[in-house]
């Protein structure tokens, strides 16, 4: 199997059994994906918040999810051991962002469509299912995640433990914002080009991110173990 | 060619002079033991040998090549650090699979190696659930899954029981015999080394106190150990006396034995006709090798070789 993949596939099992985390990530999930719905039904307005808060659920559930992914590795002492096998430093990244990063977007989507579900249910809430919301979920969600645990991961892979917990909450706040910059640009509901240029600059953060962890030093990450 | 190699090795953190200079190389079969008080530089070497921490100067080479630039040689080497590197959420067979997947080796062979370190009944539980030991053991079977050309343990006994210890001296020993690799094991267990290893280097404050094969070391170039047991009803006090001409003398293991330090050149022969011509009689007399951990202590005292 292809190096990735196997960190992925172990990242995902060890998320699967962190059930604290899990079970916050759903909360939030739950709290913030119910967001739009309500205020749809409050205000009568249409489901175009949806267009912001998944992929703002996603960077949240990333948040969460990275630090299992990341931090906890560098806390309990196994990244050395994972560094020293024939992994490279950015297989093993590549591997906790698909990793966490697919399981905090899957997470994100399913909180959405639960609690959209349940708004159609419940009350005549018009579902307008375009071309571009589905791309928006199918893709802009899972991206705006993945760069979030890139990001994060990357810098908590850099930095010691204090530092993590100040700047990390930093980034998610820099995210949330530089996405809600994005949708007040393209208006509520995005246009086709508009999520294109999303996707297309999403995904060159992502590799932007992926060439950046290959210059990371691993000392570096050996003298910033907790 | 050696196969684990350290060449003038130095490493600076922050101004601090951790490492200075060392050298030693292990060939293929030998079980190298790394000695020293906790930071004296042991954990260091091992993590500049495994390409983890860069080298203020010198060279650190495994299998022929600096690990740092090499993952396809990683794949050759096993370790075994001073945490297992086991993720506690996922089962021992879980971890284990990860990293035969990595290293190409097969899911049966997996099993075969839980059965044989006497965890395939645990195999399935939660590592996070499992004791120190056990953890040691998961690691140990972690870092030889893959039959590795150099092995690189650190502490590769602590936390485990005496019959856990014994089995895994008997593992790195075996393994070195029979597949050739080459094993470096740090160590502050003086007694764990002496059983295993065949040559042993100390550490001092990153410096190499002392190096070469256990017996080369106990056997030492100064003074020589020289043990007399005296017969029953022999005034030791008078004998000691005697003795303390030739050289410091302590009380020695055996009852009514004094051994004393004799300095190259001086005969046995000599020490011997002073004892008899003072009419002290003589049960048993022959020279005493140093223990490890006198060697130990004497590096510690005399600092870098």
């Amino acid at each position: 199997m292809n190096p990735v993949l196997l960190v992925a596939q172990r990242e995902v099992r060890v998320l699967l059994r962190a059930r604290s985390v899990i079970g916050a990530g759903a909360l939030v999930g739950l709290f913030i994906g119910a967001t739009p719905i309500f205020t749809a039904l409050v205000t009568g307005q249409d489901l175009s918040g949806l267009y912001l808060q998944a992929p703002v659920l996603g960077v949240f559930l990333g948040y969460l999810f990275s630090q299992q992914a990341f931090l906890r590795e560098k806390q309990d002492g196994t990244i050395e051991t994972v560094l020293s096998s024939p992994l490279t430093l950015r297989a093993i990244w590549a591997g906790k962002v698909l990793g966490a990063g697919g399981m905090a977007a899957l997470v994100a989507l399913l909180c959405t469509g639960g609690a959209l579900l349940a708004a159609v249910l419940a009350a005549p809430i018009a579902l307008p299912v375009t071309p571009v919301l589905v791309v928006h979920l199918v893709v802009v969600v899972p991206l705006a995640t993945a760069v979030a645990v890139g990001l994060l991961g990357l810098v908590q892979l850099l930095l010691g433990l204090r530092e993590n917990q100040v700047l990390n909450l930093a980034l998610v706040l820099a995210l949330v914002a530089l996405l809600s910059v994005g949708q007040v640009v393209s208006g509520p509901s995005p246009t086709p080009e508009a999520e294109a240029a999303t996707v297309v600059v999403l995904g060159a953060l992502l590799v932007l991110l992926a060439r950046l962890v290959g210059l990371v030093d691993r000392e570096r990450i050996i003298r910033t173990i907790a | 060619m050696p196969q684990i190699e350290v060449m003038d090795l130095a490493k600076v953190f922050e101004r601090r002079q951790v490492l200075d200079g060392i050298s030693f190389e292990i060939e293929g079969g030998e079980v190298f033991g790394l000695l020293g008080p906790n930071g004296a530089g042991k954990t260091t070497t091992m993590r500049l040998l495994l390409g983890l921490l860069r080298p203020t100067r010198g060279e650190a080479r495994v299998l022929g090549v600096p690990l740092a630039d090499h993952p396809d040689v990683r794949r050759r080497v096993g370790v075994l650090l001073e945490q297992s590197g086991m993720a506690d959420r996922l089962s021992a067979r879980e971890n284990l699979r990860f990293y035969a997947a990595l290293h190409g080796v097969s899911r049966e062979t997996v099993d075969d190696r839980l059965g044989r370190a006497g965890l395939i009944e645990r195999a399935d539980d939660l590592v996070g659930t499992f004791s120190t030991g056990m953890k040691r053991r998961l690691g140990l079977v972690r870092a030889t899954l893959h039959d590795p050309e150099a092995l690189l343990l650190d502490e590769p006994t602590s936390g485990l029981d005496p019959a856990a210890q014994a089995g895994i001296r008997d593992l790195i020993s075996g393994l070195a015999r029979e597949s050739g690799a080459a094993v470096l094991v740090n160590s502050h267990h003086l007694d764990e080394v002496e059983r295993i290893c065949q040559r042993v280097a100390i550490l001092d404050h990153g410096l190499l106190a002392a190096i070469g094969t256990v017996a080369g070391l106990r056997q030492g170039t100064g003074p020589r150990r020289y043990g007399v047991v005296f017969a029953g009803g022999t005034d030791l006090e008078r004998a000691r006396g005697l003795l303390a001409s030739f050289g410091p003398v302590q009380n020695g293991t055996d009852p009514g034995e004094l051994v004393v330090e004799l300095q190259p050149g001086t005969a046995p022969a000599v020490l011997l006709r002073v004892l008899f011509e003072a009419g002290i009689g003589v049960e048993e007399a022959r020279y005493r090798a140093r223990s490890l951990e006198q060697v130990y202590l004497a590096a510690m005292e005399r600092g870098a070789v």
